[in-house]
């Protein structure tokens, strides 16, 4: 198991504007809270963002000065491109503590139905999964060439390491195997949309609209 | 078939602004990689059926691709030579509102090269500048 060591110091002003000027000097604001301690308030480099994500790894040292600390990434907050990294959020954790983390899952193989015209279709990546924290799984790897068509591959079925539990059903699908759909290339013309209202013309009309009567009524007078 | 709404309330709707980014629908959320608009625009439902035609040809019987969007606003537009007054023009297309940020198009089950090469097929089909987005594995 990997542990990261990310520097980190203290933030000594807080609020909106400051952390825009850090991120404007390349920096990252993160904070630090859990096991009724106190929230502290950090700042951290955008390199060391960069090798926390290139590493894949859950689980941290923060080196405040000559203290450090073992944290989790609990949230990281993206801006609107996903490019930067806007804010971080850590937890404290000790290495027996129990924890629920997300897992990437690995598909490797080439299933055989693929090779009778069959698509794969993922429909779940990443798992969460509950363990102890000297136990996270980097990822989990699952084997899906013996896949025909028409098989899938359950949470319950996953080979996972010992002390680690899925927190979905076991019964979820993550991975299958499905004849592709018929192709739609052909226009068709446009059809119109059906207005509310207009859908049921023989309705009587609401309570204090006006009547036709009436409205004709307006109308001659005018 | 160009997308439209089954039903909606009212015919008509004011133009409005587009102000801001995607706050929401702005990462991969069903394929592996997906294209995402640079620019705030509205893409018509024409745009969005010659984009996943694109897609889908380029595709062929592999793979999926998912629409992100979808044309909810009704756009109206007054007939030419017509004199000023005679009120709002009638409903001419459906249109998506498209906030920098936003994921138009997915790509799920092939390879990485051959779902790039779809999606750049796609962002020609778009009247924006796009960037191409792979899923994001949280930690």
């Amino acid at each position: 198991m990997k542990i990261l060591d990310i520097p980190v110091e203290p933030r000594e002003t807080l609020g909106s504007a400051e952390a825009r000027r850090l991120r404007r000097a390349g920096k990252v604001p993160c904070i630090l809270y859990g096991r009724g301690h106190d929230n502290v308030a950090l700042t951290t480099t955008r390199d060391a963002v960069h090798d926390l994500l290139d590493a894949h790894t859950h689980i941290i040292r923060l080196q405040l000065g000559e203290v450090s600390q073992t944290a989790l990434v609990r949230e990281m907050t993206w801006d609107h491109l996903g490019e930067h990294v806007q804010h971080m959020d850590f937890v404290r954790v000790a290495m027996e503590d129990d924890v629920k983390v997300t897992v990437p899952l690995k598909f490797t193989g080439d299933p055989a139905g693929l090779h009778t015209g069959g698509v794969i279709e993922v429909l779940i990546s990443d798992l969460e999964v509950r363990c102890r924290v000297d136990i996270i799984p980097e990822q989990i790897v699952v084997d899906i060439s013996a896949l025909e068509i028409g098989d899938g591959v359950h949470v319950d079925e996953l080979p996972y390491p010992q002390g680690v539990q899925p927190e979905r059903s076991g019964r979820d699908l993550l991975v299958h195997v499905v004849l592709p759909r018929k192709v739609e290339l052909e226009e068709a013309k446009p059809e119109e949309a059906v207005i509310e209202g207009e859908a049921a013309p023989e309705e009587a009309p609401a309570e204090g609209a006006p009547s036709d009567e009436a409205a004709s009524g307006r109308k001659k007078g005018a | 078939m160009a997308l439209m709404p089954k039903r909606v309330r009212w015919r008509k709707q004011q133009r409005g602004s587009i102000r801001g980014i995607a706050t929401r629908g702005n990462t991969v959320a069903f394929g592996d990689w997906g294209i995402q608009s640079l620019e705030a625009a509205w893409l018509t439902a024409a745009q969005i059926e010659a984009a996943r035609v694109a897609g889908t040809r380029r595709l062929g019987t592999v793979g999926k691709l998912f629409i992100r969007i979808f044309p909810h606003k009704p756009v109206t537009a007054t007939p030419a030579e017509t004199r000023m007054g005679t009120g709002k023009g009638e409903p001419s297309y459906w249109a998506a509102v498209v906030r920098p940020g936003t994921v138009l198009f997915e790509v799920g089950g092939v390879p990485a090269d051959v779902a790039k090469l779809a999606l750049n097929r796609i962002s020609h089909k778009l009247p924006i500048r796009c960037k191409l987005l792979a899923r994001r594995h949280e930690l």
